[in-house]
């Protein structure tokens, strides 16, 4: 198209100024993209981790912290639930099954768990997806840990590797559990989920080793070594559990089930639902959400401004340009036009560079996510509706285009083709 | 006029009857989901029952279920809680209730003022603070438990802000 | 065979000036005719050039070109008419500096189809005027604003004589070349001018390069707002 092609060519004059331009527009559809994916992905994520447990039970709490430390590994717990309370729930006529969970422990930076075959057997996320393992089997053996694929991939472990678990969550372990190496019996396929970032140990494994650390700190001689620990297995079996999921016989009881653990006298308790504290918890972030969308928006804004202030400033200088073509022909409308197509074109390439730009840091951020947070991210195009508020800006910049291209449009009306210069 | 523009025309005139041989969904309020007869004993009951335990106290969590209204095509307003989603994060299954939140001073829903609503086509998730209405066929659903008898469910058609 | 050009009581006067530009009372170009138009600076050569090439509307008086009142076209229209019918030379700066030589030659091309129609094959006659406006092969794909100024000119020219226009308006296009190449430039453009059947209104304020026009103008002499102060 004539106008189009006079356009391109003008711009490519311009390189310079063009490209920064570009390069503006581009960070800015960048920002926006990423926010609202990152929402989304986060968003998802979480759902994914938590579809299919019905209630998630643990020491009284608030909600928000018990769903992140028990299924999130996010933060600690204060206090446990008692081993009898554990009991009694689990026995309750209306649960299907209980998964137990042991936190405290950490192995290079993850967490390990205690628990027990419950979770390989009825543990569900995403769409009603089981747990499977990449190799390996459940753990058997008193000393046995089945590990979660990224920790597997980052630690770079096999089947039979020797590893040694540590006390507390920190990071880095000052005090070692040197005397009761586990060997690895198991690893677990690819989940998208926290089960990716953990570490399994039977209840029993995880009481043994903490016997000899009942004052709080290692005591020497209290331990007892791996054959021993084996006979006792039994007898060993943790005096608290940190949390309990929870799946029901009949859907439909969990609200009173929920109620009745809250209500409970013996013990303080919290029973959640897992897809209502989410909520919760997203209206929490939504606040900071919809601020980063609105900064967003208003560097996109920013970004156009650039893109009219670019425009506006090359007018006096192209009144030559458009004398000339008006000489040859042109009417006003099209030399009005041609700055409208210019501005189109600037806000196109933004858009298009801004998507790319975003796509390839979600690549680059992925693999950090997935291994400090747990985040599944997958750099993907962005979705239907955000199209459409790419559309929309794009649309907006051939609006901020006519400015410059009615000023135009009046100069050129006023100089024909002499320009009194 | 020949036998074709009489047809057309017969077909014309019918066509706005068409959409009112479309079975419109009855609206349904929640007392309705409940027999009558316990409406009235529940009241009676409510006071002096053991809440030390986890186990349901019988009378609580009866699943009494109106049997006529199964297979009803039915809309009824309520909040959503969602049980579970597909692999996107989208709305799948999930209940209706017909109040908002877990407040301590209430007890929970009883069993038939719960419906467990299911979705052929997963759907964005929702805001558990909107309240919605909820369109589809009601089932009434046996449960093997011992304390209960059946359920309301509900193959969910659509799901719309109220 | 009536006039190409035919200009009767022309009057003009630019807004928010109090005495008018021009006052024409009669002037008039046959077809295919050469005519130098002589006149001084400030004589209002630019604002008659602008009137009959549509781009300014005259308060008075009539302008008709080949049996068309200018005044009874639209703005739109009076645009159409020039790209269709007319060719521009200016004194410098003709070109569009960031096309290429042959691009800026088929401008007019681009806005007028019935013009690209009388040209053909639009790059084919683009070549062949450059040939005959004595422009070397390897400057063709230049960016305009890499040539020099008399190699600007000549180009210009080949634009303006592109689908063969009626009539060639050209406004001092020899006055930034050195002197002794406007000769030549006068000569390449007669010989092309010739072969489209074009008419020419060559305005200048040097009087020696009139000696070959059919007819010799003074503007200040028909012009009667006489000079601007």
């Amino acid at each position: 198209m004539n106008l189009f092609g006079l356009a391109f060519r003008s711009l490519l004059n311009r390189r310079f100024a063009v490209v920064l331009t570009v390069l503006t527009i581009a960070l800015s559809i960048a920002l926006l993209v990423l926010v609202e994916q990152m929402r989304s992905e986060v968003h998802d994520g979480f759902y994914r981790s938590v579809s299919g447990t019905d209630l998630i039970v643990g020491a009284r709490t608030a909600p928000i912290q018990l769903l992140l430390y028990s299924v999130f590994g996010i933060g600690d717990a204060t206090n446990n639930v008692s081993w009898e309370t554990y009991q009694e729930l689990a026995n309750t006529s209306d649960v299907a099954w209980a998964i137990p969970m042991a936190l405290g422990d950490m192995h290079r930076g993850y967490r390990v768990m205690g628990t027990d075959h419950d979770l390989f057997e009825h543990y569900r996320y995403g769409n009603r997806q089981a747990l499977e393992f990449a190799a390996g089997r459940a753990f058997d053996d008193l000393f046995e840990v089945v590990v979660g694929h990224q920790v597997a991939r980052q630690l770079d472990y096999t089947i039979g590797e020797p590893v040694v678990l540590s006390h507390g969550t920190g990071r880095t372990a000052l005090q070692q559990h040197e005397e009761h190496p586990f060997t690895i019996s198991g690893i677990l396929a690819p989940t998208g989920t926290p089960v990716d970032q953990t570490l399994y140990v039977s209840l029993a494994a995880h009481r043994a080793i903490h016997i000899g650390w009942e004052r709080g700190t290692r005591m020497p001689g209290a331990e007892i070594d791996a054959d021993a620990a084996r006979e006792r297995a039994d007898a060993l079996r943790p005096d608290s559990v940190t949390a309990i999921l929870l799946g029901l016989n009949t859907r439909a009881a969990v609200f009173g089930l929920q109620r009745r653990i809250n209500d409970y006298r013996a013990e303080a308790l919290t029973a959640i639902m897992p897809g209502i504290t989410l909520q919760e918890l997203w209206r929490i972030t939504g606040l900071a959400e919809q601020i980063l969308r609105v900064v967003a928006g208003l560097v996109v804004l920013a970004g156009l401004l650039g893109m009219l202030t670019v425009l506006l400033t090359t007018l006096n200088e192209r009144r030559r340009e458009m004398a000339i073509l008006r000489a040859n022909g042109a009417r006003p409308w099209q030399i009005a036009g041609l700055l409208v197509f210019e501005a189109g074109l600037i806000a196109a390439c933004g858009i298009i560079c801004g998507v790319l730009l975003a796509l390839l840091a979600q690549a680059l951020a992925a693999p950090w996510l997935l291994t400090t947070f747990g985040l599944h991210v997958a750099a993907s195009w962005p979705a239907a509706g955000l199209w459409l508020v790419l559309a929309g800006i794009l649309l907006a910049g051939l609006v901020i285009g006519l400015v410059p291209a009615l000023m135009a449009y009046r100069r050129t009306l006023a100089d024909g083709m002499q320009v009194k210069m | 006029m020949s036998k074709l523009s009489v047809a057309i025309l017969a077909l014309v005139l019918l066509l706005p009857v068409v959409p009112l041989l479309a079975e419109e969904p009855r609206e349904l309020e929640w007392l309705e989901l409940m027999p009558a007869e316990e409406a009235e004993t529940w009241l009676a009951e409510s006071s002096g029952v053991d809440h030390s335990g986890f186990e349901a106290p019988e009378p609580f969590q009866s699943y009494t279920t109106v049997g006529e209204l199964d297979g009803e095509n039915v809309r009824i307003p309520g909040f959503v809680v969602p049980v579970e989603t597909d692999g996107n994060g989208k709305l799948k299954e999930f209940f209706l209730v017909p109040y908002f939140g877990a407040c301590i001073h209430v007890p929970p829903p009883p069993a038939n003022q719960i419906i467990y609503g299911r979705l052929e086509e997963p759907i964005p998730m929702v805001n558990i603070w909107d309240a919605f209405w909820m369109e589809g066929t009601l089932n009434i659903e046996d449960i093997s438990n011992d304390t209960a008898d059946a359920a309301y469910t509900m193959d969910v058609d659509r799901l719309v802000l109220y | 065979m009536s006039d190409l050009l035919r200009i009767e009581k022309l009057r003009y006067t630019w807004p928010g000036e109090s005495r008018p530009v021009l006052d024409i009372a009669e002037f008039s170009i046959a077809r295919g005719e050469r005519v130098f138009l002589k006149g001084p600076s400030g004589s209002g050569k630019s604002t008659l050039l602008a009137a009959i090439g549509g781009l300014i509307q005259p308060d008075g008086g009539r302008i008709r070109f080949d049996n068309t009142d200018l005044g009874s076209l639209s703005a739109a229209a009076r645009d159409r008419f020039r790209a269709e019918h007319l060719g521009v030379i200016f004194q410098q700066f003709n070109l569009l500096p960031w096309l290429d030589v042959r691009a800026n030659v088929t401008l007019p091309c681009r806005f007028s189809r019935t013009r690209a129609k009388r040209a053909g094959d639009v790059g084919v006659a683009a070549e062949r005027l450059l040939d005959a406006m004595d422009l070397a092969p390897e400057q063709r794909g230049k960016r305009a604003d890499e040539l020099s100024v008399g190699q600007q000119q000549r180009v210009a020219a080949a634009r303006a004589l592109i689908g063969k226009p009626q009539l060639v308006l050209a406004d001092e296009p020899t006055s930034a070349l050195d002197s002794d190449r406007r000769q030549a430039f006068i000569e390449l453009l007669f010989a092309q001018i010739e072969a489209a059947g074009s008419a020419l209104l060559f305005v200048s304020h040097d009087p020696d390069l009139a000696h070959d026009f059919d007819r010799e103008v003074s503007l200040p002499e028909i012009n009667r707002a006489g000079v601007a102060a």
